[in-house]
Order: structure tokens, then C-alpha cells, then sequence
């Protein structure tokens, strides 16, 4: 029965090229099954499983970072889909997307992080990994403990092995 | 004031975090947590530490313990060009004596304490400024030894130009290194007589890199997964290919070589050099695959296409075109348009491409170039149909166009002929203006156009260093041709 209601809902979504996503806080989108399923493998795998006709549930991805997520993946499946021919201007075109995506702020910045790994959307991920090296380039440890507002939870014995066993990159 | 009570406040509640990541795995971020980024998963935290340089990806492992951990067992990116010490450094800027051995010594250690301490793979392994003295052979020889063992994927190795050949070794365990799959060798000499234990290695870029044709007849048959070669070496006198891997294979200024010969390649899809069969011989026999050709010259001095043959001696042109080659999409060539003998020869080669679909033309101006001769004039108008121009050609890009008699009546051959075309890009270089270009747009009759979808655009040529200028050694590019357009 499960499998009759699969395939219904396959064809039912093949005919609307739709299909539907419900991120963590419960919000649905509907959205091209095309575009996402040729970006995020997670989805791809999930619509394959039979998803088609029920909203595919991503529990750990929340409504803001989706949304950004499948315009990615709009953005990107229309434009950097085949070998254009005028590859070069719509090469130009994603590059301004990806560089205005990645200006979010910090907490959604890594909102999109876990949502493009969860997604597997690699475009995304190495995207968004960059713009957090760029973010840490040529800073130093206290200025990213500043930064990022990361906690020092060594003891100072602790620490100053560590800062012996790295002694070679503090200079 | 305020920093410390953050440190402090902050170290309470460490903990908490580092386990909720660790217990959650990829939820591990809790929302309203002020400390974002260690929410992320290690493998995460990974990734980005391998977006920074060695030198401060290691320093992150002062922030806390949990970064410390991801430092040391997240796949390492060791690379020398951010290892040097500021202060002697300094000293080599700034002192009468050059300190450059003690700052290459105190490199040397480094690395063997990286390599030593650090506890995961390694991914990359980069050497590009590390120099080896005679007693540094065994160290050096164990860090190739180590890197086997930590299942290395990719090295670079690049020696300075003015290397003595016994300083461009390369220690034997780098061979032995068994899951390697990109190796990048620059300057090297490559030991003939080396035993390749490489069977996993995908991409080979031989970087002004003596092998001599015995070391390349041992790499082809020993990588047995090779997918990419690019060869650059003046001491090469035959390539002679059998590979069911191989599917790019560069040729770069191989100034001595006669003879570059396919004879089997089930897989190969790109054929690329700076100027293919100038010098060499070119035979291909069996590359049923093969998409994408050039840069050839049309100074060709013999290519030899399944059973076709196209040679030029001083006094002739010589062409028997029996074999058709379908699998072929894009060509890229450096002609001469107004030499009469190099626009015979364009030609017939556009006739054993019978499916080509895109045309990159590079034109050379020799001075026998500016006197167009009678033949080359209506020479476009005279000749029969080729089958790639009817029906497939799709686009065609001609750079250094000067808009010269040979030159334009190519260009207007196509307008009039290619029935699919959809773009003719010209570019030219910078001196010529608006008023030269709307000029050269009514001589080409554009309006007699055979394919209504065509559109023509001309743009500036920049000029490229050499280097930059050579087709694309990757499988990725859609066209490994397309460079330095603006």
C-alpha cells in the first residue's frame, strides 16, 4: 500500500515538478523538485525513497536557513545547470549571488552551514566554509576568541603545552 | 576588565557545549549559545581549518581543548609556504648576513614536528620552498615514508630553476605512497629506474620535470588509474600512449619530441598542447573518444587521423582524408589565414571533424601573413561544403583577428555558411575602435547570414602571460579552450 501511495504521489509530483520540505520549525515549502534534487543529494536520495507525495521532513534545518538553501539551489540549478554557452556572464551572475549569500549574519551564516551539510549541498557548504576562513584569516587567537566567542577552558599548564606544541606558528 | 569576566563566563559553561556538540553530533548547535562556531561538528570545523593557511590553522588549537583535538586529528593541509619564522625573517630583510640556512633548517624541523605530532591523515602535502642538503636526504626520505603511512592524496614538489640535477631529486618513498591521487612535480628529475607503487594516482603534472621516455613508459604503465597527465619536458623524444585510464593528456613544450603517438586510448577525451604537431608527428589511431583537440598548428608537419594524413613539406600540402573522426566537438588551432597553404590545410581538417561544434581559431600574423595572395582571397568562396560548417558548428571564437583579407573572408565564409551557428566572437586587440569594428560588421554581411540565431560580438583581446594562455588541465572546464576572455 505504502508503495501504490509512493508512486501516486511520484507521478502527482512529476506532473507538478513540485515537492515539499518541512524544515524543523515545521514551516513548509514547496518548491521545483528539479533544482534541489540536482543540488542537495540528501533530497535527491529522499524524493528517490518514495518522498515524493509527503513533505520531506530535515528536523535539523531551520525555516530561514531552507529558504536561503532552495534559492541557492534555484539560483544555481538555472544558471550553472549545463555547459551554457554564454557560461561566462551567467559565471558572473553566480558569483554576485554567492557573494551577496554569503554577507548573512553570523548566526545564520552557520544556520546555512549545517543546513548545506545536512542537505549535502557542496556548493553551498564549501560557500559557506570560505566565508568563515575569510572571517578568521590573519587574526589572531585572541582576537577569534573575540570574534567567535570561543571559551578558553585550559588550565594554564594546559596551556602553555599546547602553546609549546604549537611554538612553531605563534611567531 | 571586560574580557576577563567573559573569558570566565564563558569557561563555566564550556563544557556543557563541547558535549552537546560532541553528543549531537551535526545538531550540536544550540540556539542563543553565544559561542557559534565550536557548536559546528568536527568534521565541519575540519573543513574550515583546511580553508586556512598551516601556519593558523594550528594556532586555532590555543582556543580550546576541542580545538586542539580537531588540529590535530582533522585531515592535515601541510604546506611550506606559510612556514617561516617572522623573526628570521626579519633578520634576512634587514641583517648583513643572510641567515637563509638557519630560517631553511628551522622549516626543515617544523615540518618533521608536524608530521611527527600530528595524528590524522594528511590530505595535502605541499613543498615548495623546502631545499634538501645532502644529510637531510634520510629525514626527508622518512617524511615521504610517514606520509605513506597517514594515506597522503596530494603532493606538490617544486625545486628552484637553478638546481643542480642531483639536488632535483625526489626521495623514493614519495612512489611508494600507495592512496596518493594528485602528485604535482615541478623541476624535478624523475628516477627512471624508481619502483611506482601509484596505482591509485588520478592526476600527474609534470612541471618542467625530466622523465625521458623511459620514466613516462614506466608511469603509463605502472598508474594504472591515471586519468589526467600533463607533460612538460625538453628531454622527451616519443610519446607512445596505451591507456584504457587516460582521459586528459597535456603536451607543453616538449621542444625535442618526434613522434606523439595514441595508439590506444579507449578513454581519452582531450588531446591538449601549446602548439601540437609543429615539430612532432601526430598519430592517432584509436582514441574513440577524443572530444577535444589543439591547440594545432596548421604549420603541421605530419597528423595522422585513423587512416587520414595531412603533411606539409616546404613545397607542398599533402592530405588523403579517409578516416572521419565523429567523436570530435571542439578544435582549437593557430593559423596563418593569409597563408594560402595553412587555409587548405584548416580546411581539410574542419572535414575530418564532421560533428565539430565549436571552433576556437587563433590567428598568427608572419609576415608572408600581410601579403594575401590571390588564392587565399577567394578561396573560402570556391571550395565544396564541410559538414561540420552545414550542421553542427555552434560557435566560433577567432582571437587576434586584424581584421586582414584572410581573416575576414573566414569570417564571413561562416556568417554565409554555418546554418547553426549561434555565436561568432571576434576579439581584436585594443587599438582598433568603434568606427573600425562597425566597419568590419558591414564587410562581413552579416545580413547574409545562413543561421537567423547568430550573433556576433567583438571584444578586446588580452594579452596573456604564456602560462595562463595553455588549455585547461582539468576535466571539469566545459571547454578547456575558453581563456583569458574578458
Amino acid at each position: 500500500m505504502a508503495t501504490t501511495g509512493a508512486s501516486d504521489g511520484a507521478s502527482a509530483a512529476k506532473k507538478e515538478g513540485l515537492v515539499t520540505l518541512m524544515s524543523g520549525d515545521g514551516e513548509i515549502f514547496e518548491v521545483e523538485a528539479a533544482a534541489v534534487a540536482a543540488l542537495s543529494v540528501t533530497i535527491r536520495h529522499a524524493i528517490e525513497e518514495g518522498f515524493g507525495d509527503r513533505p520531506i521532513p530535515l528536523p535539523i534545518v531551520g525555516a530561514r536557513a531552507l529558504a536561503l538553501a532552495v534559492e541557492y539551489c534555484r539560483k544555481h540549478h538555472s544558471l550553472g545547470g549545463g555547459a551554457g554557452e554564454d557560461s561566462a556572464a551567467y559565471d558572473d551572475e553566480l558569483r554576485a549571488f554567492d557573494h551577496n549569500l554569503a554577507k548573512v549574519d553570523r548566526d545564520t551564516l552557520f544556520d546555512l552551514i549545517e543546513a548545506a551539510n545536512y542537505l549535502e549541498i557542496e556548493g553551498l557548504l564549501n560557500l559557506m566554509c570560505r566565508t568563515v576562513a575569510e572571517m578568521m584569516k590573519g587574526k589572531s587567537v585572541e582576537e577569534l576568541r573575540r570574534t567567535f566567542d570561543v571559551s578558553n577552558d585550559y588550565t594554564p599548564e594546559e596551556e602553555e603545552e599546547v602553546r609549546r606544541e604549537v611554538s612553531w606558528a605563534l611567531d | 576588565m571586560e574580557e576577563k569576566h567573559a573569558t570566565k563566563k564563558s569557561r563555566t559553561d564550556h563544557g556543557s557545549c563541547v558535549t552537546a556538540a560532541a553528543a549531537s553530533g551535526l545538531t550540536g548547535r544550540r540556539k542563543g549559545h553565544v559561542d557559534v562556531i565550536s557548536g559546528l561538528p568536527d568534521c565541519l570545523l575540519g573543513i574550515i581549518l583546511s580553508l586556512l593557511p598551516t601556519k593558523e590553522a594550528a594556532r586555532t588549537s590555543l582556543l580550546s581543548s576541542r580545538w586542539r583535538r580537531v588540529w590535530n586529528t582533522s585531515p592535515l593541509y601541510l604546506s611550506d609556504d606559510c612556514i617561516w619564522s617572522k623573526k628570521i625573517f626579519a633578520r634576512r630583510i634587514f641583517g648583513r648576513v643572510t641567515p637563509w640556512s638557519r630560517d631553511k633548517r628551522w622549516r626543515f624541523h617544523t615540518i618533521s614536528h608536524i608530521l611527527g605530532s600530528h595524528r590524522g591523515s594528511v590530505q595535502r602535502f605541499s613543498l615548495i620552498h623546502t631545499r634538501f642538503l645532502d644529510h637531510d636526504l634520510s629525514v626527508a626520505e622518512g617524511w615521504f615514508c610517514i606520509l605513506a603511512q597517514k594515506h597522503v592524496q596530494e603532493i606538490e614538489l617544486r625545486f628552484p630553476n637553478d638546481y643542480s640535477p642531483a639536488q632535483r631529486w625526489i626521495p623514493a618513498f614519495l612512489f611508494a605512497c600507495e592512496s596518493l591521487k594528485k602528485l604535482s612535480l615541478h623541476n624535478c628529475l624523475f628516477p627512471a629506474e624508481a619502483s611506482l607503487n601509484l596505482i591509485n594516482l588520478l592526476e600527474l603534472d609534470l612541471h618542467e620535470t625530466e622523465v625521458k621516455d623511459k620514466g613516462l613508459r614506466k608511469i603509463l604503465s605502472c598508474c594504472t588509474a591515471l586519468q589526467l597527465l600533463s607533460i612538460e619536458d625538453r628531454s622527451l623524444h616519443r610519446i607512445h600512449l596505451r591507456s584504457r585510464s587516460l582521459r586528459v593528456l597535456r603536451v607543453i613544450d616538449c621542444f625535442d619530441l618526434k613522434e606523439l603517438f595514441i595508439e590506444d586510448a579507449p578513454n581519452l577525451q582531450r588531446l591538449l598542447g601549446s602548439s601540437l604537431a609543429r615539430k612532432e608527428c601526430v598519430k592517432i589511431v584509436s582514441a574513440p573518444k577524443l572530444e577535444m583537440l589543439g591547440i594545432l598548428t596548421m604549420k603541421i608537419r605530419r597528423i595522422e587521423v585513423g587512416t587520414s594524413v595531412f603533411e606539409t613539406s616546404k613545397e607542398r600540402t599533402d592530405v588523403s582524408l579517409s578516416t572521419l573522426e565523429h567523436s570530435v566537438k571542439i578544435l582549437s588551432v593557430v593559423v596563418n589565414l593569409g597563408a594560402h597553404e595553412e587555409v587548405k590545410m584548416l580546411a581539410y581538417l574542419l572535414r575530418c571533424f564532421p560533428c565539430l561544434e565549436k571552433l576556437h581559431i587563433q590567428c598568427s600574423h608572419n609576415i608572408d601573413g600581410n601579403s594575401a595572395n590571390n588564392g587565399v582571397l577567394d578561396y573560402w568562396e570556391q571550395i565544396d561544403s564541410i559538414d561540420c560548417v552545414d550542421h553542427h558548428l555552434k560557435i566560433v571564437k577567432i582571437t587576434m583577428y586584424d581584421g586582414l583579407v584572410g581573416e575576414l573572408n573566414l569570417a564571413k565564409y561562416l556568417i554565409a555558411k554555418a546554418r547553426v551557428l549561434t555565436t561568432l566572437r571576434i576579439e581584436c586587440e585594443s587599438k582598433f575602435g568603434k568606427r573600425w569594428t562597425s566597419k568590419q560588421r558591414s564587410l562581413l554581411r552579416f545580413q547574409d547570414r545562413a543561421s537567423l540565431d547568430a550573433q556576433i560580438t567583438f571584444v578586446k583581446y588580452k594579452t596573456l602571460f604564456w602560462r595562463d594562455s595553455l588549455p585547461k588541465f582539468d576535466l571539469s572546464s566545459a571547454d578547456p579552450f575558453d581563456i583569458g576572455t574578458c
